[in-house]
Order: structure tokens, then sequence, then C-alpha cells
């Protein structure tokens, strides 16, 4: 039988027993819930001027809600992750854990599935909104499914890019900094990057072609923030028509079919570069984390 | 049980364990001890797993210590000079939570932890909260933690640092009782008279270097027929100085304000001519007497003098001066 990983069970039981979480949590479901009732209120608004009943305005609580739980993720953790090491260090109880038989990657996994376990409950806790949508119709289960999918494994993406700054910084908040400095240039930076690449219409030189839709690839599918934006555009653009959208891609619009195609398959190609990633940064973080890798 | 061969250790340009060499018997206890910055606690993190050394080795209980295999871990209970609790964890749930990362679980565990602090007189406070806890029992759960998976080795940074004398004496008292297990212990502290009532064996070290090791009864032997001389005149204090700084024999010579202590390396014969001189130049002499080393000379003898020494809570005089800088 496999054990939990001691230091997620006494992170989740230590988080649980402060009101911060809870507090936080109402708080956030308080935000989704009014975006919710803003939208329906608009939605009803034009049904009794229109006496027509816009379906559209339920996918719209889908995406927003969906926006505010990326952001969420964004925002949570690297001050959760920041703690992780950097906040063991400081408190003076890192070296007590590092002398005991758990080796640098059980703790970092501890580490990084604690922040991904608590960023979890926020997300889950939202569901009842973001579901709305799915009880009145215009998205389905599977796209739900697919954008807490989606979420994990950008939290996991984070969490491991959070937990690497946490074990290379000295300090709590310069480990915030880093990591908050890295999501700005990296995700949104890239996200406004791929932008205007995306909508460039001017003509090119065929390398400079090759380059651009090189970058594209790369900022298409290694920038969580472009990842997320793509698949809730797919959302928006019609989920009952997925195979129209994918053929009108395919067909032209200036796009390849390659392209088109990793569009379609976004979320997927999208999670498989951050599940290696993370990977990736796990396997950093602990080979810092071992004391006796370090030569003074 | 432990045996450290050709240690070494630099922090940048600066080395701060020089050719260590140290060998402690299994069920011993062993007192380390120096001035700050002397690498006592450069040395324990790296027989620790907490530092790597430049080069030498370290093995425990006749396994080289290996940065691949952690089982030497097991082995080894280490409890640092500083440490932090974490907030809104109970005592016992502490214990536990170190248990875990030992990989213990299960029901034997809840009776070791009840029997840990049984041994550190903490069975009542087993459900408060780490982090309301007083120093002195901060210092006394540390110790069950290094405990909690049955180590050969332990491996105690200062443990009696910052506590009041009755916390200190419990300290003392649960550390002999371990070492009546036959726990093998090495325990670092300023406190000497308390090391040398508990310690089998003990090691100086100053400057990243060894410069005395041996057993404690060896070390008070020696400490013992080290002697001193304390003065103390009315007046003419520059007199006296001039006279002492002219004799071979004072090998060191501490002053404040009228008073003066020495280590005199003459014979009876030699002191009783000091106080000759003394007296036939008019220096009024108020006392002279001698006194038998004991530990604490014997340490500032061994060690630069970098810092004033507290000793039963009282310092030492404010200003030591060697005789090598008279020259």
């Amino acid at each position: 039988m496999e054990y939990i990983n001691p230091i997620l069970l006494k992170e989740m039981k230590v988080g649980a027993r402060t009101i911060r979480y809870p507090v936080l949590i109402m708080l956030y479901n308080l935000l989704l819930a009014f975006v919710g009732l803003m939208i329906l209120f608009q939605m009803n608004s034009i049904y009794i001027v229109s006496g027509q009943l816009q379906g559209n305005f339920l996918i719209d609580i889908f995406v927003v809600a969906g926006w505010i739980q990326f952001l969420t993720v964004c925002v949570l953790m690297p001050i959760l992750t920041a703690n992780a090491i950097a906040g063991e260090r400081e408190r003076q109880t890192l070296n007590m854990l590092l002398t005991t038989t758990m080796s640098s990657r059980q703790i970092v996994k501890g580490k990084i599935f604690a922040c991904v376990g608590v960023v979890m409950i926020f997300l889950l806790s939202g569901m009842p909104v973001i579901s709305l949508g799915l009880l009145y119709g215009g998205i389905r289960w599977y796209h739900l499914f697919a954008m807490q999918i989606t979420l994990f494994v950008v939290s996991l993406f984070l969490g491991a890019l959070g937990i690497l700054c946490s074990v290379c910084m000295k300090r709590t908040i310069s480990s915030v900094i880093l990591n908050y400095v890295l999501e700005l240039v990296g995700m949104a930076g890239g996200y406004c990057l791929w932008y205007v690449l995306n909508h460039w219409t001017a003509e090119l030189p065929e390398k400079a072609e090759k380059w651009k839709l090189g970058l594209e690839m790369v900022l298409l599918t290694g920038n969580p923030a472009t990842v997320f934006e793509q698949y809730m555009e797919s959302c928006y653009s019609g989920f009952a028509n997925e195979k129209y959208y994918l053929l009108n891609n395919l067909a032209g619009s200036g796009q390849t079919g390659c392209i088109a195609y990793i569009k379609y398959r976004m979320v997927w190609v999208g999670v498989l570069v951050f599940l290696i990633l993370a990977y990736v940064f796990y396997r950093m973080a602990s080979k810092q984390l071992n004391p006796l890798n370090h030569k003074h | 049980m432990l045996a450290v061969e050709h240690l070494e250790k630099s922090f940048g340009q600066q080395k701060v364990v020089h050719d260590l060499q140290l060998h402690i018997s299994k069920g011993s206890v062993y007192g380390f001890i120096g001035p700050n910055g002397a690498g006592k606690t450069t040395t324990m993190k790296m027989i620790a797993g907490l530092l790597p050394p430049d080069c030498g080795s370290i093995y425990i209980d006749g396994e080289k210590m290996q940065k691949e295999d952690s089982g030497w871990k097991r082995k080894i209970g280490y409890m640092p000079d500083f440490f932090g609790v974490y907030d809104n964890l109970k005592v016992k749930e502490y214990l536990e939570f170190y248990a875990s990362l030992y990989g213990m679980v299960g029901r034997e565990v809840s009776r070791n932890c009840n029997n840990l602090l049984e041994l550190v007189h903490l069975e009542e406070n087993q459900d408060s909260f780490v982090d309301t806890l007083s120093r002195g029992m901060k210092q006394r759960l540390c110790l069950a933690r290094c405990l909690v998976h049955d180590p050969v080795l332990l491996i105690l940074d200062e443990p009696a640092s910052g506590l009041d004398p009755r916390s200190r004496y419990e300290m003392k008292e649960i550390i002999r009782e371990l070492a009546q297990r036959k726990k093998t212990i090495m325990i670092s502290s300023h406190l000497l008279p308390d090391l040398a009532k508990m310690c089998d064996s003990m090691g100086i070290m100053e400057r990243g270097r060894m410069v005395l090791s041996g057993g404690v009864e060896e070390i008070l032997k020696r400490a013992r027929e080290d002697s001193f001389i304390t003065i103390k005149v009315l007046e003419r204090q520059e007199d006296a100085v001039a006279v002492l700084k002219e004799n071979p024999r004072v090998e060191s010579l501490a002053i404040r304000k009228n008073q003066f202590r020495m280590h005199f390396a003459g014979d009876e014969k030699e002191e009783s001519e000091l106080l000759a001189t003394l007296v036939a130049k008019n220096i009024p002499v108020l006392d002279f007497a001698k006194e038998n080393g004991n530990l604490e000379e014997l340490f500032i003898q061994l060690t630069k003098g970098q810092e004033v020494m507290e000793i039963d809570g009282i310092h030492k005089p404010d200003l030591i001066e060697r005789n090598e800088s008279w020259s």
C-alpha cells in the first residue's frame, strides 16, 4: 500500500486549521456568484425586451468564470509556493526536514501537491456557478471536464515553477516577486507576442514567415495563457459546431492545417507540454534542494 | 560509531575546517567544544548531511556517508542550534509527522511518541500547539524529535543554549538518561562544567582545527596541572604590569583594574621570586594566590580568546593579553 506523502498530509492539516482559506474561498465564490448573477440578469433583461432567450449568455458564464479560475490559479500559486521552501528556510525548519530519510524529490513532490491541492479546492468550489451552462444547455460535460483538467495541469506547471523559485531564493518575498515577474514576462508577455503574431497581416519573406510560424507554435503550446485563451475561444465560437469549426480552420482563413489542428486540439497539446515542463521544474527543484549537491 | 577522516570545508576563500579527524566510540558521549566560529556547527552539519565536505570521509557505524544513498540518515538524529516549529500543529502530531518522514506509520508510532513525550516530560502537553510552548519545552521536544526514529547517533548542537538553569538541568538529565541507554551522543556546548560531567571524551576545536582531543579524565588532569596565579595590588598597576611582562614564565595575562591573573609556567621557587620582585620594586601587593587550572582555563589557553566566555553566568575579565603579542 502506498502511503500519502506525509508533507502533503501535514500541509493540508495545518492549512485547514486557519481561517484564511475558508474566508478566501468564500470571497472567491461570492465573486463567481456575482458574475454569474450579473450575466443571468442581463440575459433576463434581454428576454423581457426581445422575448428571445440568448443561449450564448450561458456560455458567457462558463467563459468568464473560467477566466476567473485561471487568474485565480496564476495569482494564488506564487503565494502558496513561495512559502513552501523559502518559508521553511525562514522558519528554520528546513534543515530538520532535510536530515530525515525523505529525499528532496519526495519533499518537493509533497509541497507541489499540497499547493495544487489548495488551488483545486478553490477551483472545485466554483463548479456550481460554472456548471450553470451545463444546467441550461450550451456546454457539455466534457468541456467542463477539459477545462478542469487544463486548470489542474496549469496549476501543476505553475506550482512546480513556484517551488523552483522558492528553492532558489532565500526569502519568501523574493520568491513571490520572481514568480510574478516570470508569469508577467513569460505568460502575459508571451500572450501579447502571440496575439501580435496571430493578427499579423503584412506579407513576410518566406524565411521570416517560417520563423513566425515556429514562434507561434511555441507560444501556442508552451504558454498557459495562450492555451487557455484558445480553448475559451473555441468554446465561445460554438460547441455545437465543432466539426464546422475544424473544417473551417483547416480549409483556410490564413491558417495552415497544422496550426488549425493544434488549435482544435489545443488543450491536449498544451496539457502535454505543461506536464513535461512541470516535471522538468520538479527535477530541477529537487536537485537544487539537496544540500549535498551544493559546493561552496 | 562515528569516524571522521581528513574533513575539510571552505566557504569561498575562507577555510573553516582543516583536516579534521574525529573518532567517537559506540555508546559514548563526546563533548565538542570551541569558541564561536571555530567550525563546530559546520562540522556537525557535515556529519548530519546538511553540508557537503570539500574532502574527507565520514563513516557512521562503519558505513561511509554517500550522497546517493540516504540510509545513513536513519542512523542520525540531529538537533540544530537554532530551529523553528510549525504553527497549528500539536505536540504529538509534530512527533508523528517526523516519524512519518522516516516512513514510520501505524499504532506503534503513537506508542513510541507517547514514550518519548514521557522521556522529555512533555506528556501533559501533547495536545498543546507547538508554537505555544516555552523555549525549554521546545528544546526538549526537538530532542524527542531527534529520537523518534531510534537513531544510533545523536548530534546535539548546543542543546542547552538560551535555557534557564532549571531547563538546563532538565535537559542535562535527559541527555544523561540517553547516555545510560547507550546512545552515542556528540554534543557541543559552551557550558564546560556541564560537559565535563556528562562526557566520556572531548575535543576542543579552534579556527577549524582540533587543538586537543581525548578522554575527559585525561583532559581534566592536564587542566589541573596548569596553575594560575592571581595578584592584587593596591596601586602602581603600570609598574606591576611591566614587571610581569618582563618575566619569561608569565605565559598569559588577564588584567582587570588592579587585579592580574596569569598562567605561570615556573616552579614554586620562581613564583616566590616573582613575588619578591614585585615587593622589591615597592609595589604594594595585597594578594598573591595560586590556583589549580580547570577546564575553562585550559580552553581559554588553547583558544585565541576571540570572545569572552560565560562560565556559570559570570563573565571572564574583559581584556586578555597574550605573551606573543609583547615581543
